[in-house]
């Protein structure tokens, strides 16, 4: 894919996980990021959608240890996980 | 012929620089959290709101145009379904209406006329279940109408929902009495019982009550207090004889994810 071409697509992707955090169903924020994190390379705005969506609407609740940040962990895990991942599986010997 | 010479400088991994991204971040974030813990949820919200009020003054225009693509035989079926059930409401409405002036009366009488004078506040829900994963809501008053931490949260006139958990300049969020594992103090209308009732998510409650304490499909549960404020109702009892307790599941007279408006009591100054 061109750089170029893949630069729009992550402004794309950037904007849809925007509308996901206001607007769309909290399950969809899942398979997205899954997808993206692995589409695109060190995909940094994962961290910064899941802050945000547990700056809106999270809550120290006792489900989740107290803690209130669900989806920042899961997505700083998923960006780790996934670097991780493509890292060992990649056969380009620059990464 | 020239070559580009070589660098010697070890290049850093992709891996390497979003771990010591994420260590950072954490950092960074935590640290500020700790100095300005609303800092980022204040900006968020501001954000957030007009969002979330284009949204729904659009979303009503959009119910509006697909009425019109609505089935001719299925609006008349809808209409006469909804006659009826109008009709059966308001009987049972002539009741209440009897029973509620009774019950003022009642109060006014033995003089706690303080407990019909609370102040409320009427706010449009913004965000709701399925959007939040938390069972939260986002209500779009906020400090700027006098609301404070805990003040209460009603659907319709008597259904308690949640409380107040965190008040924004003009938005609130309001922690839902079903949000997973809270425990609120309650008691079961039939006979009186004290009871903790926690939160399972989704409207949905559990409790735990000894074997010998009797407790029907149906019966309500109350907030104490003088108003009786409906939590929810039993909707199954699961009773095992190994097991010296009952399990009573109880759920919220309230859809939260259809709910439009709430009332907020207004318990500070």
């Amino acid at each position: 894919m061109k750089k170029n071409n893949k630069i729009v697509l992550r402004i794309l992707s950037d904007f849809t996980l925007l509308v996901i955090v206001f607007y769309l169903p909290w399950w969809i924020f899942i398979p997205f990021t899954l997808l993206a994190a692995f589409v695109f390379d060190a995909y940094y705005e994962l961290v910064l959608a899941g802050y945000m969506f547990d700056s809106l609407y999270g809550l120290p609740t006792r489900s989740f240890f107290s803690l209130g940040m669900f989806y920042t962990l899961y997505s700083a895990l998923l960006l780790v996980l996934s670097t991780y991942l493509k890292q060992i599986f990649s056969f380009d010997s620059r990464r | 012929m020239t070559y580009l010479q070589k660098s010697n400088r070890p290049r850093s991994s992709s891996y390497a620089r979003v771990l010591i991204f994420v260590v950072l971040f954490f950092i960074v974030v935590g640290g500020f959290r700790m100095v300005f813990p609303s800092f980022f949820s204040t900006i968020f919200q501001y954000i957030g709101r007009p969002l979330w009020v284009t949204r729904d003054y659009f979303g009503s225009d959009i119910e509006r145009i697909s009425g019109f693509i609505t089935s001719r035989t299925a609006i008349v079926t809808e209409n006469k379904q909804l006659k009826a059930a109008a009709e059966n409401d308001r009987l049972k409405l002539l009741t209440l209406n009897t029973l509620k002036d009774e019950n003022v009366f009642l109060k006014q009488q033995l003089g706690r006329e303080d407990a019909l004078k609370n102040k409320v506040a009427l706010g449009a829900v913004l965000t709701k279940t399925p959007q939040t994963f938390y069972d939260t809501l986002i209500v779009d008053v906020g400090s700027d109408v006098n609301i404070h931490v805990d003040d209460l949260v009603l659907a319709g006139e008597n259904a308690v929902i949640g409380k107040i958990s965190v008040v924004y300049p003009h938005t609130v969020q309001v922690k839902l009495f079903s949000t997973g594992g809270e425990e609120t103090q309650a008691f079961l209308e039939h006979d009186n019982v004290s009871v903790t009732v926690v939160g399972k998510g989704g409207g949905n409650f559990e409790i735990h009550v000894p074997q010998g304490v009797s407790v029907n499909k149906g019966d309500t549960v109350l907030l104490p207090g003088v108003l009786s404020q409906i939590l929810g109702t039993v909707m199954d009892i699961e009773t095992d004889p190994i097991n010296s307790f009952q399990n009573v599941l109880v759920k919220s007279p309230v859809n939260t994810n259809q709910i439009r408006f709430v009332t907020i009591e207004k318990t500070g100054l």
